[in-house]
């Protein structure tokens, strides 16, 4: 009997060997810390506004919400009659933000029949944006601080940078809010309507 | 030591074909406009350094010369002779001191034109816009892909579209540069590839000419051309609010299709303002 001992454990080796590695296996899962579950505290990422104290006509940016991952940028137009078309582009910190997503906020939807729509294209850094009310549907009036658009960015690095509306020679759409009869709206989108976004690690 | 230089023999290698290639050799690109291929019965000197293949279009004058030829070669092709000429080629055998024969008998005649597959065409777009929308007026970058497609294609796109140089990479792709005037027919187009040997292979509706995003004509796409298309939506040519200016693809009508030719060249910068 003793003789055949030894061969009862090597064949029961490999199994006591799985036992060993799944208790070690249980023991050590999320050792990282770096999950969504993880109690480590995290920064989430700002948004500073330059503008704090908009006047009838301004569009400029506003934070909305923001988390470890990501920001939520709104467009906030202020006291303007007879909206119809908005178009702007903006800059952003290509090397801490990645344009994510966009919401369109209540300004263009008050009491339409057909949804307003929009066109967005981005590049690196850069994003371009116009929408607009659909006819029959007319021109509705911003009051306070209205939202206009929400953009969703996503951190890729860390650092700071502004987001701001792109008024150099680079830019493709013009700043501009129009009528539906295509005459332009008295708006300001800057100097000085932007923000500063701080991503911190 | 000085060796003194001697005429080498070129015991038993004379031509002894003339070969018009019927198929495309291995190594030839596909594309070869004409080939010739010549074969001789080998110099059998231990010291055989190769072959020197000299070729003219005159009995008993040769101009060119090929590269030099390896000595366990008995054949050889040469590509990009004008198939309306004859030529008349002599072998020299030469050794390792480079001492060269004599040359052997003249053998002559007309290369093949060789003929490739023909084109094919999977996919024609704008570049700019990564679309099949090309803008009447417009001045744009075309990508075409398919395959064997050779150096020096021609593109044709139909009446009132000018097309520039053809580009090749690899033989899968052709990009170039049209012209679209302003009164191109709307619609779709067939797009036609001829290679230079002739083969020719074409894609309708490759592309469509559309009317020029630029509704306002400000050499912007952005609000004032979405603006048009807006204040005029869903409207159709018998209506007092239609605006043909903004019925980009011609169809009578103001919709999501128009709308669609803007989103394509939206933020873009137009190469030629219309």
């Amino acid at each position: 009997m003793s003789s055949r001992r030894p061969i009862r454990i090597l064949r029961r080796a490999p199994f006591l060997l799985g036992l060993v590695m799944a208790a070690l296996s249980v023991c050590c899962q999320g050792g990282d810390g770096d999950d969504d579950t993880s109690p480590l505290p995290c920064t989430a990422i700002s948004f500073d506004a330059a503008n704090t104290s908009p006047v009838a006509g301004d569009v400029y940016f506003s934070p909305s919400s923001s988390t470890c991952t990501t920001v939520d940028v709104s467009v906030r137009v202020n006291e303007i009659s007879d909206v119809f078309t908005v178009g702007f582009d903006l800059m952003y910190p290509a090397s801490v933000l990645l344009y994510q997503s966009y919401t369109l906020g209540p300004l263009l939807q008050k009491g339409t029949a057909t949804a307003p729509r929009a066109l967005l294209t981005s590049g690196s850094g850069a994003l371009q944006v116009v929408m607009t009310r659909l006819s029959p549907d007319g021109p509705v009036v911003a009051g306070a601080n209205e939202i206009l658009i929400t953009l969703r960015f996503s951190k890729v690095g860390v650092g700071a940078g502004m987001i701001d509306f792109n008024s150099s020679s680079s830019s493709t759409v013009t700043e501009e809010i129009l009528d539906d009869s295509g005459q332009t709206r008295p708006a300001s989108f800057g100097p000085g309507h932007g923000g500063t976004v701080t991503v911190v690690p | 030591m000085t060796r003194t230089a001697r005429r080498v023999p070129l015991k038993g290698a004379c031509i002894i074909g003339f070969v018009l290639a019927l198929t495309f050799p291995p190594c030839q690109p596909l594309w070869a406009a004409t080939i010739t291929q010549l074969s001789w019965s080998p110099n059998t000197e231990p010291d055989l350094g190769g072959y020197r293949l000299r070729y003219g279009t005159t009995p008993g004058i040769y101009t060119q010369t090929a590269p030099d030829i390896g000595k366990s070669a008995t054949s050889y092709a040469i590509s990009g002779l004008d198939a309306n000429l004859t030529y008349y080629f002599v072998l020299h055998a030469f050794d390792n001191a480079g001492n060269v024969s004599l040359p052997s008998n003249e053998a002559s005649g007309k290369p093949t034109v060789l003929v490739g597959p023909a084109p094919t065409i999977s996919s024609a777009v704008e570049v700019a816009s990564d679309s099949i929308y090309i803008l009447q007026s417009g001045h744009h970058q075309v990508r075409v892909a398919g395959s064997n497609f050779q150096s020096g294609a021609v593109v044709n796109l139909g009446t009132d579209v000018s097309e520039g140089a053809t580009s090749l990479t690899g033989s899968t792709q052709i990009t170039l540069t049209i012209d679209v005037g302003a009164a191109a027919v709307l619609g779709p187009r067939t797009l036609t590839v001829s290679n230079p040997d002739g083969g020719t292979g074409n894609r309708t509706s490759a592309l469509t000419v559309v009317k020029t995003a630029d509704i306002d004509r400000d050499c912007l796409l952005d609000a004032g051309d979405l603006n048009a298309i807006a204040r005029a939506w869903n409207t159709t040519s018998t209506s007092p609010a239609f605006n043909p200016d903004a019925d980009l693809n011609g169809d009578g009508t103001l919709d999501g299709d128009d709308l669609v030719v803007l989103e394509q060249y939206f933020g873009l910068r137009l190469s030629v303002c219309p």
